[in-house]
């Protein structure tokens, strides 16, 4: 039966209730040094300082993820979402450089804003599919995922991804690219420490679940096994989304950065990790 | 749109649950697979549908975007799938689709309009042509170009495509066998 009445992707929606807006000048090599549950909780783009820009972004991020809410002529994509945060950057007075115009440094740039939104968007979705996951239930009769084949317009390499699953530690089952749900090499193969998709900058590696029987035939797990789920620190401590960045967001990466600097509530400045 | 399609309410699924009253852990897993075969056929459509534009740059991977936005809850009632994806239910159903916030609907014409908007073009540099003999209209440029860049129409007729999703069928049988396997091993347990 199809329902009227749309319904949204519950933990994906989740995922982005508990995100603060981040407004940063720091770079995004500066930004993966962030703790990837720090990450968790905040929007934020690569030099991108401005507040207002930033909201428009978790806005339309939101309203892909959930467009269970848009009424006709409310529906968002990347090609309204390109015209509304160019307009908001002609607001704040944006003008890429002359060298950056038209790259992915340009903030107003196709290839900038489609990563920014795409990004946001699966993030959550990968999200709520992990979290799915570990139902217990779930978890036990899936107990496995096959990392799929790119369906990016330029992928990686077969021989990259190879590469990198084998310095992930993840097991070696062959052709395909299959683990526990639970091993915890899917944090390692991820650049940003999480362990599910996207797992690189415009990585279109999605998973699917690989059920119980094959999980065994590829030695994976034995029949009395039962894995123990995990979550995410995250989700134990849901607080609602703030518009500006948020005094917990600024506490979390003083503990455990005490020389970040804040001007203004944008992050400019982070410190070694503390051990 | 989002699709939801409670699948309890499919002639056949209401057999499997008749036949066999669903422990609320089943249930879980029952719907888990069911939103896996619905993610699976998505994937295969994405990638046997071709690019409609394939000058047009990168393809927007429609219904595998459709697949991340794949989900599954479970109520009283028994156990859905949730495609929170804007589209899957007007390209299932079909339906009419007319401007809300402007004058016309802006289709694309050419490859290098597709996936953007009139506004992803320089103002001056689009105008609007009438082909009184077709009845059409058209945005043309960017200039010099006198091609039509996107087509202007009051609305847009889309059929309904009942092979978005997998049939009944395929969802009772993939889900018996998961029903099956499931018991299978819990009495092997026991």
């Amino acid at each position: 039966m199809l329902f009227s009445s749309p319904v949204p992707f519950d933990d994906a929606v989740r995922s982005r209730e508990v995100r603060s807006l981040l407004p940063t000048s720091l770079s995004s090599a500066d930004l993966q040094k962030l703790p990837a549950e720090i990450r968790e909780r905040a929007t934020f783009s690569a030099r991108v300082p401005y507040v207002g820009h930033l909201s428009k972004l978790d806005r339309i991020i939101g309203m892909i993820v959930d467009p269970s809410a848009a009424q006709p002529g409310q529906y968002m994509n990347e090609s309204l979402a390109r015209k509304l945060l160019r307009e908001s950057l002609a607001d704040e007075g944006y003008e890429p450089s002359e060298d950056d115009a038209g790259t992915i440094k340009d903030l107003s740039s196709v290839s900038r804003i489609h990563l920014q939104v795409q990004m946001g968007v699966d993030f959550a979705r990968g999200y709520g599919r992990y979290a799915q996951g570990m139902d217990p239930d779930v978890l036990n009769e899936f107990p496995a995922q096959r990392l799929l084949p790119s369906i990016a317009e330029h992928p990686r390499t077969t021989e990259f991804w190879d590469e990198r699953w084998a310095e992930a530690g993840l097991p070696d089952t062959g052709d395909d690219l299959v683990a526990l749900k639970t091993d915890p090499g899917w944090f390692r193969l991820s650049i940003f420490g999480l362990p599910y998709p996207p797992f690189d900058f415009g990585s279109e590696r999605w998973l699917e679940d690989v059920d119980r029987d094959e999980a065994e035939d590829l030695g994976l797990i034995s029949p009395e096994d039962r894995l123990q789920a995990q979550c995410r620190p995250f989700a134990d401590g849901m607080t609602a989304n703030l518009p500006i960045p948020s005094l917990d967001l600024i506490e979390a990466i003083l503990n455990v950065m005490p020389g970040a600097t804040f001007e203004d509530g944008v992050l400019t400045q982070i410190s070694r990790l503390l051990s | 749109m989002t699709l939801h399609v409670q699948l309890v309410d499919f002639d056949l699924a209401r057999a499997l649950v008749d036949a066999a009253p669903i422990k609320a852990g089943e249930k879980r897993s029952l719907a888990a697979a069911a939103a896996d075969i619905t993610r699976r056929w998505f994937r295969d459509r994405d990638s046997s549908h071709p690019h409609t534009m394939p000058l047009g740059g990168a393809r927007s991977h429609y219904w595998n975007e459709a697949a991340k936005a794949t989900a599954w809850r479970t109520d009283d009632e028994g156990f859905s799938v949730v495609v929170a994806q804007t589209g899957v239910r007007l390209h299932m159903l079909g339906g009419d689709v007319k401007p809300v916030n402007a004058q016309a609907l802006a289709i694309p014409a050419r490859d290098d309009a597709y996936g953007k908007l009139p506004s992803d073009f320089p103002r001056d540099s689009l105008h609007v042509v009438i082909y009184k003999n077709a009845g059409k209209a058209a945005l043309v440029g960017p200039t010099p170009s006198r091609r039509p860049l996107f087509w202007l129409l009051k609305h847009v007729t889309i059929n309904p495509d009942p092979s978005v999703l997998p049939s009944s069928t395929v969802y009772f049988h993939s889900l018996m066998y998961r029903l099956s396997r499931i018991r299978s091993r819990q009495e092997s347990a026991a």
